[in-house]
């Protein structure tokens, strides 16, 4: 059933329980994650592992010790900001994967506030906070006007800027943000002591509730408000929309901004609120893939801002189990191919109506 | 529908781009022999653009967007040189790629068509996947990090002479395979079934061809165009695989075609117009005149020009929107 179909009273009395809205949906995301286990499980047995041990030792290392959790939390705080952006964007109709450059030039504006700015303490948090986002949305406006003018599709113009992002911020890494300080090292200033979040255990910081504020807020902006309902009537019917006097451009550019605000704010949380490094290195390798690992956890938690938040620790305990598994011999980067067949079965809609019509049918004809 | 389908795009904005592009590297350094090395570096870089937006053009004729071209790019490249090496052979080699870019059209295609799937959410899962598939197994093939260099210099590729540089034989075959393109899409009945069961699903469906079974044809011969780009990436272009083989041209390569209104003749000029770009950000790294300017961190920016043209192509001229009118519309057969 898709997600917004209205039924009246009889019909809905007719539906059997898999097609409850809410049932649907979690048997969704729990047959794609059921899935994604299933192939890589074959993928560790070819391995020659027994992958029942493989998840109890990734379990134990990600979730069961005081460690393993922090970890998973420090990880999860830029997870949910960049799942927030991509979500934002799909709500809006709009597959922006521009979430990876987004991020990187939201790191850049966060250092460069952070390092090359003096303040007092929550001041400079405040002021980190609001350069990261102006840099973001600065950032993606030309992309939603490039859409909204040109009908240029946003997969292409993304991707590109994201490149331009990456190429731009290594420049400034080794031209105008460079640590002079730090030697032949080709790492950006570091944030300023004024303008870090405060460690809260191992690399854990109070960014983590930042990143659980905005997605409330997103949800509040998205549900509750006059223009986010908008954005979400484009989303979902765009020429009913347009007939009914949304301005359907502009909320494009609104959810790019917003969706662009909140990517920067994950490039923040990377810098700012991610010791011991406090900055990003020339190869950006912290930077890299969170964006995309975010449209994943978007997926899992069906771009609703709530249930990103448990799609985002659910994908944060995957990657910080890492390195447990390399401890006992297994590819660290199973895990990416595990999120990466855990959203290509997402690309089957119905997957989950389909199984259970089929197992209904076949429980039928037994009778 | 059917002009945007048929790439009656505007024929000026190609000529003008190429115009733009000549006076840029004629202002730059008016001397032939840098301008044959700009060009021949330029074809050399087409090749890949080239050959993924060709096979892409049938992918999406047929009815289908794949954007995980950059995905079959990378996986192609890795089982390129992979069985290149097995077998000591650059033919196999060739196979290899081919054989993995149909593979994953196949995967793709059935995905689109017998599960009703979300092409857009496919294709970025390929790609997604097709990354740590290749550095787990090139961890598991050579125990190498992330990168594999093809030592043999015998399974590279051919090449033509051309002054004091050398074409790759995949730039005439790139040309081969766009005209054998064309003459499969407007000549046989394969071609106009495709185009068919694109422009019109139902009516193909009731005329008695099998929609799906004509886009799994389609993403399969897309997948072999983007196959074979990968392998060339490999074994000719680089020399190398990592995970960051294709540097986004799988996507070039979509903007590409979106530009050129899916005609395969004025793709294979935007390619080429790419690739040019490229090539002028490769040459400048290493032109001793702009040594300064690279040192300053200026090779940064070099490197972001065929992203940064491809967006200003995107900008400057109005384009025909071929992608966002067929993106995610799934056809469903009545069973």
């Amino acid at each position: 059933m898709p997600e917004h179909t209205v039924l009246d009273e009889r019909e809905k009395a007719r539906l059997t329980w898999w097609e409850n809205r809410y049932v649907s949906e979690l048997g969704q995301v729990l047959l794609c994650a059921a899935v994604g286990f299933f192939v890589v499980g074959i993928i560790v047995i070819l391995d020659g592992h027994n992958p029942f041990h493989v998840l109890t030792v990734a379990f134990r290392g990600a979730v069961l010790n005081w460690i393993g959790i922090v970890q998973s939390l420090a990880v999860m705080s830029s997870l949910l900001l960049a799942a927030l952006a991509f979500a934002i964007s799909m709500r809006c109709g709009l597959f922006n994967i521009g979430g990876e450059g987004t991020l990187i030039i939201g790191a850049a504006t966060a250092v460069a506030a952070g390092g090359l700015i003096s303040a007092p303490p929550m001041i400079h948090h405040m002021i980190v906070i609001g350069a990261a986002m102006a840099g973001g949305i600065l950032w993606s406006i030309p992309v939603a006007l490039l859409k909204v003018s040109r009908n240029v599709h946003e997969v292409v113009s993304t991707i590109m800027a994201n490149f331009v992002a990456l190429y731009f911020v290594q420049y400034l890494v080794v031209g105008p943000l460079r640590d002079t300080q730090a030697g032949s090292l080709h790492i950006a200033v570091k944030v300023a002591e004024t303008a870090r979040f405060s460690v809260i255990s191992i690399s854990l910081t109070s960014v983590i509730y930042v990143a659980v504020l905005t997605a409330v807020l997103v949800y509040f902006i998205l549900w509750h408000t006059k223009q986010g309902m908008h954005m979400r009537a484009t989303g979902f019917a765009t020429v009913a929309a347009r007939f009914s006097g949304v301005s359907v451009s502009r909320m494009m550019v609104y959810s790019f901004a917003l969706s662009g605000a909140v990517a920067a704010l994950a490039g923040m949380a990377l810098t700012a609120g991610l010791p011991p490094q406090w900055t990003i290195g020339e190869r950006l390798a912290e930077l890299r893939g969170i964006g995309f690992l975010g449209i994943a956890v978007a997926m899992l938690g069906r771009n609703h801002p709530i249930a990103c938040i448990a799609a985002a620790f659910f994908i944060a305990t995957i990657k910080s189990s890492k390195v447990s598994l390399q401890m006992i011999g297994v590819s660290p980067e199973i895990t990416n191919l595990l999120i990466g067949i855990i959203v290509i079965a997402f690309a089957v809609p119905e997957i989950f109506q389909f199984t259970m019509r089929k197992l209904d049918n076949y429980r039928r004809t037994r009778a | 529908m059917n002009s945007v389908l048929t790439g009656e795009g505007p024929a000026t904005l190609v000529v003008y781009f190429a115009i733009l592009a000549v006076t840029l590297m004629a202002s730059v350094l008016f001397e032939w022999s840098t301008l044959t090395i700009l060009l021949v570096l330029g074809l050399n870089s087409m090749v890949p653009i080239a050959l993924a937006a060709t096979g892409e053009i049938i992918n999406e004729k047929s009815g289908l967007v794949n954007i995980g071209l950059e995905g079959i790019i990378i996986l192609s490249a890795f089982f390129a040189i992979f069985a290149a090496e097995m077998s000591g052979s650059y033919a196999f080699g060739l196979l290899g790629g081919a054989l993995t870019g149909l593979f994953l059209g196949v995967f793709f295609g059935v995905i689109s068509t017998h599960f009703h799937g979300i092409q857009i959410i496919a294709g970025f899962g390929l790609n997604f996947t097709a990354i740590a598939i290749v550095v787990l197994l090139l961890t598991y093939v050579w125990q190498t990090p992330g990168y594999h260099v093809l030592m043999d210099n015998d399974l590279r590729g051919p090449r033509i002479n051309v002054g004091s540089s050398s074409i790759s034989w995949f730039v005439p075959l790139t040309f081969v395979i766009g005209v054998a393109a064309i003459v499969m899409l407007n000549n046989t009945r394969l071609g106009m079934r495709l185009r068919a069961s694109g422009l019109e699903p139902f009516v193909t469906d009731v005329s008695g061809c099998d929609v799906y079974r004509l886009r799994i044809w389609g993403a399969a011969m897309g997948g072999i165009g983007a196959g074979l780009a990968g392998a060339y990436l490999s074994l000719d272009f680089l020399g190398s695989v990592t995970r960051d083989v294709s540097q986004g041209r799988g996507f070039i390569a979509l903007a590409a075609l979106v530009f050129a209104g899916l005609g395969i003749p004025r793709a294979i000029m935007v390619s080429f117009l790419f690739g040019l770009t490229e090539a002028f950000g490769l040459w400048m790294q290493n032109a001793p005149f702009a040594k300064d300017f690279t040192q300053a961190g200026g090779n940064f920016f070099l490197l972001m020009l065929p992203y940064l043209s491809v967006l200003f192509a995107l900008a400057l001229f109005p384009n025909t929107n071929v992608l966002s009118r067929l993106i995610g519309v799934s056809y469903q057969r009545a069973s």
